[in-house]
């Protein structure tokens, strides 16, 4: 029987080779979509599982309370982890890190970057499971200089026969960094990303004040906690201990640090901190691309029903005459489960196949690495059973039991089992696609618009043509200064300024106290000469910038608007701000500019003159340079800076990219939610197209008679496409208010956005009755064009 | 075999109720070769579908082998008439997509019949009805006659005690209809049940006997052989 109903099922399709290709094309393209996100969430949701111990790993949140602002990041002082380990007996072991961003190694004289640097503690390899390749994991980071580098560059570096263990090298401008081990590469998903680690004993051996709770917070900590621990006890224990070693202290200017613990597992898809060390609260963009994915798999199996019901009148007789020669409705029903199943396992092959098409574009935007050949069986086996068995059997499951409810003696009198236009499964079902349709077009056009605002918002300052080379080193005060005087003298060089950051890089953060103001606030700080404000386009809105030679206005600070508002000041120029006994009188005022992402608002800044050196910060020369010299620019920094650092790697990057990149995950997000979007809607609209093709052609009596008697090729189109619009209105009275819905509360999570465009409700409509709309005049002026006496002669 | 007594079919819809069959009371024995007969629109058809278990009644009894199906379910008819009647339709009713041979086949598959002896049940039917060199062939390919031939080969290859045979020379030209009445009456001589529903008095004089149906009344029972004297002869 088995061989027979397949055999059935591969005539039926050939038959009706183009229903069964929509079908089959729709559901391909649905499964192969949904393959790839399912692809996508099952690599996040392994993001840090693979530690062994990962069900007790903890990583240490830090919340930095001051008047009037709060700060939540994952970074700690390296003291806090191990007296912690020490006096609070849950917690069993701890590591720290700290990330140190691009590097440049010489081995000899050649020159590697790396450009995911950590440093890395004694602890490291006892609490992940990272894997050494060579040398010894308890060992590797107890000496200062002691350098671990990952199996890719370990292979670069070293020639095949030589062990890197033991070999030393120079990394940026110091010496004597001896290689103690290799890594494996780093996992993908880890949200902890390596290529090269040194070891923490190096910051104790230079002297580091590595024991302050309040010093040098720029390290992330991991604790093991015990199995059995309370949360509650934990953090109580915690509370005190900080208040003992930090919070008492801080209580005076009416501040504190709160720690907390997050789970490494749920760090990837949860955490929404500031200085994350990667992307992080993926979550987000998963349940977009889910519901997306859930959408697209929706229709492409209403899509299944609706044509399977529609051309069912062509099976009725089929059916009727089994059930004559004896199959009763448990067989037709099985009979038609099976030819589903068929279907829905034909278009899971195809699938994998678009899927793997797909594969390197979804890739590219999500900066991902995944692989159809590297993933695991046992996804292939869920993916099967979840789209050809389920969802086979979900898609199978009305018209098997609509199918076998067809009553042989009125189908073999000739009756027209389905009255054309008359049953609402049908109606409904198309009405749930439009209502997907239209409000996917309607949240795709909110997100491009959004987006598109983040491209073309004023910055407050003018990012184009603005390059700014980074200077290290122990001597970079004077090396920038040299770089900036011999670069000075380019005719392509506009205006030229050296500064500790400047917009993209902001990094540095200092407590104040205020002139008029009883709360001392952390604020963003740096310090720049006298011609920053004009590389930068920048504009002053009060009071003077520097004017004078550099290391000569100490004694003076600008601050942003924000600063003015938040500390309450109406007349800033002539006030005083303090940090640590030095004191700085507000010469101007700076109109507020975005030197973050437009994600937050704009945060209170200090600027002071060069002239003391803040403490972890380098030097960055800024370069506003001719649009019409763009192409002498990098060949000219890249000239002058190896006649001036021969054996120095070159760090430079432009301001608009820089700045672009923050929006690098949104937009690339935005791509793929377009993309996703439109294949719903195509898929949508292969149903529209299936189905309108079948109405034409059960109609075709119908057209024929009505052209006897002289209706117009223009009227008939008009009458099958009422239908349709009518539905195309239902749907966008229930979608409208559901798109506004969720993108209302998508709009809110952004610190700056777009108001709500309301025009996009009328062009989700539009777009999808006129795409509609098309698809059913073609289809009732091709049934048209037909001679009726020919159609009157067959019926 | 056949018995019913005062059958009754009513069609409803919402706003009419058409009375297609009215107090019908016949019986039929086992071996006969009947004809029913009548204009169209007299309730041949609704007869046969109701004789043939295709569609219950309104009222009144029905028995099928001595058995009382009038309240039967469609599960119990489906089974009842897989193992007992054959059909024939007047537009072959073959699928279209199946071959020759897995149209005759289809009846001893819902049977549940091994396929080796099912191949074996076929080819002999083929062979008997001299078609075995269309085996392979689809509806399609085939003539009138050829079709309702393997029509008939599918309706007695399950070997049932009874074949309902609804106009079945109604598409075919002179020839092939008398080919086809011959297969029938051959098949009665060895022992089914024939019951046909026709308009013409060529194909009941097949008939051992005529039921004759008028507005949904039987209005005679005659013997086919008086029947097509006195229709000669008048």
């Amino acid at each position: 029987m088995f061989i027979h109903y397949l055999k059935t099922a591969y005539r039926q399709y050939k038959s009706n080779r183009f229903f069964s290709l929509i079908n089959i094309i729709g559901l391909a393209v649905a499964m192969a979509v949904c393959f790839i996100i399912f692809l996508y969430a099952s690599h996040e949701f392994s993001f840090d599982r693979f530690h062994e111990k990962s069900s007790n790993l903890y990583r240490l949140n830090t919340e930095i309370i001051s008047p009037g602002q709060t700060i939540n990041s994952p970074i700690t002082s390296a003291a806090m982890g191990p007296d912690m380990s020490e006096q609070i007996p849950e917690i069993l072991n701890y590591t720290r890190i700290q990330t140190g961003g691009d590097v440049s190694v010489f081995k000899d004289d050649e020159y590697y970057s790396f450009s995911n640097a950590l440093v890395a503690d004694e602890n490291f390899f006892k609490l992940f499971s990272f894997k050494l390749v060579e040398g010894n994991p308890s060992a590797v980071f107890n000496e200062p200089k002691s350098v671990v580098i990952n199996k890719e560059n370990a292979d670069k570096l070293f020639p095949e026969g030589i062990s890197p263990v033991g070999q030393t090298l120079r990394i940026n401008d110091q010496d004597g960094w001896m290689v103690t081990g290799v890594i494996e590469d780093c996992p993908a998903n880890s949200h902890i990303q390596y290529d090269i680690l040194t070891s923490f004993a190096t910051l104790e051996a230079i002297g580091q004040n590595v024991y302050e709770w309040d010093a040098y917070i720029s390290f992330n900590t991991y604790v093991l906690l015990d199995e059995d621990f309370d949360m509650e006890v934990l953090n109580k224990k915690t509370k005190d201990l900080t208040w003992e070693k930090v919070n008492k202290q801080l209580e005076q200017y009416g501040a504190k640090i709160m720690l907390s613990y997050v789970p490494i597992t749920g760090i990837r898809l949860h955490s929404n901190l500031n200085y994350e060390m990667a992307e992080t609260g993926t979550i987000t963009k998963l349940r977009w691309f889910l519901l997306v994915a859930i959408f697209i798999l929706f229709i492409a199996g209403f899509n299944y029903v609706n044509l399977t019901i529609a051309s069912s009148n062509k099976r009725a007789k089929e059916t009727g005459l089994r059930k004559v020669v004896g199959a009763d409705k448990p067989m037709i029903r099985k009979q038609f489960f099976l030819e589903t199943i068929i279907i829905t396992g034909i278009s899971f092959l195809i699938s994998l196949l678009i899927a793997e098409l797909l594969m390197p574009q979804f890739n590219m935007l999500l900066a991902l690495n995944l692989s159809l050949a590297t993933t695991p069986i046992w996804f292939y086996g869920m993916a099967f059973l979840i789209f050809v068995i389920f969802f086979g059997m979900a898609a199978g499951l009305y018209p098997a039991f609509y199918m076998a409810k067809f009553q042989p003696a009125h189908i073999l009198k000739g009756d027209t089992w389905i009255k054309p236009g008359n049953f609402s499964l049908r109606k409904l079902l198309l009405t749930l696609q439009f209502i997907v349709s239209v409000g996917l077009i309607v949240c795709t056009l909110v997100v491009y618009l959004q987006l598109n605002f983040f491209r073309t918002q004023d910055y407050g300052f003018d990012h184009d043509n603005l390059l700014a080379m980074m200077v290290g080193g122990q001597t970079n005060d004077k090396d920038s200064e040299l770089l900036k005087q011999r670069l000075a003298s380019y005719p392509w060089v506009e205006s030229i300024s050296r500064c500790s950051s400047f917009p993209g890089i902001m990094e540095y953060q200092e407590g104040f106290e205020f002139e008029d103001s009883p709360n001392p606030m952390i604020v963003h700080h740096m310090q720049a000469d006298r011609y920053y404000l004009e590389t930068l386009k920048a504009s002053l809105i009060d009071g003077r910038f520097f004017n004078a030679e550099d290391g000569t206005e100490l004694e003076s600070a600008v601050i942003n608007q924000e600063l003015a508002r938040r500390v309450g000041w109406t007349d800033p120029v002539g006030k005083t701000l303090t940090r640590n006994e030095r004191r700085f009188r507000v010469i101007g005022v700076v109109k507020d500019y975005h030197f973050e992402s437009f994600h937050n608002p704009v945060a209170p800044l200090v600027i002071t003159a060069l002239g003391h050196r803040l403490p972890y910060t380098g030097f960055w020369v800024l370069i506003r340079h001719d649009q019409k010299a763009s192409s002498e620019v990098i060949p000219a920094i890249e000239k002058e800076w190896r006649s001036l650092f021969p054996d120095r790697a070159i760090h430079y990057g432009f301001i608009s990219q820089i700045m672009g990149d923050y929006y690098e995950v949104e937009n690339n997000f935005g791509k793929l939610f377009l993309i996703f979007s439109s294949l719903a809607i195509i898929i949508a609209m292969l149903g529209v197209l299936g189905l309108s093709a079948l109405s034409a052609r059960q109609r075709m009596k119908e057209i024929a008679v009505r052209k006897v008697l002289g209706a117009s090729a223009h009227g008939i189109v008009k009458k099958f496409s009422y239908e349709y619009v009518i539905l195309i209105l239902v749907a966008a009275v229930i979608a409208i208010p559901l798109a506004y819905y969720i993108m209302d509360k998508w709009l809110a999570g952004f610190a700056y956005s777009i108001s709500f465009p309301y025009w996009t409700f009328a062009a989700g409509v539009i777009i999808s009755g006129a795409i509609c709309m098309l698809i059913v005049s073609i289809q009732s002026l091709k049934a048209i064009s037909q001679n009726p006496v020919e159609t009157l002669k067959a019926e | 075999m056949i018995k019913t007594v005062e059958l009754t079919k009513i069609f409803r819809t919402e706003e009419v109720e058409t009375t297609a069959l009215n107090k019908v009371s016949f019986e039929i024995k086992e071996g006969e070769f009947v004809a029913i007969m009548g204009p169209s629109g007299c309730g041949k058809s609704t007869l046969l579908n109701i004789m043939g278990l295709l569609d219950n009644l309104s009222s009144g009894e029905y028995y099928f082998v001595e058995k009382d199906v009038s309240d039967f379910s469609e599960k119990q008819r489906a089974n009842l008439r897989k193992r007992n009647i054959g059909f024939v339709f007047q537009n072959f009713n073959l699928i279209d997509e199946l071959s020759v041979f897995e149209n005759i086949e289809l009846p001893l598959i819902y049977l549940g019949m091994g396929s080796s002896e099912r191949k074996k049940r076929v080819e002999e039917v083929l062979e008997q009805m001299q078609i075995m060199h269309r085996r392979n062939h689809f509806p399609l390919q085939l003539s009138g006659g050829q079709q309702q031939r393997v029509a008939v080969c599918r309706a007695v290859v399950a070997k049932p005690k009874i074949i309902l045979a609804d106009e079945p020379t109604g598409n075919l030209d002179s020839t092939h209809g008398d080919e086809v009445m011959n297969l029938l009456e051959t098949l009665n001589k060895n022992g089914t049940t024939i019951i046909i529903v026709t308009h013409s008095q060529r194909d009941a004089s097949y008939a051992q006997r005529i039921i004759r149906l008028f507005d949904g009344q039987i209005v005679t029972e005659d013997k086919a052989a008086e029947f097509v004297l006195a229709s000669t002869t008048a």
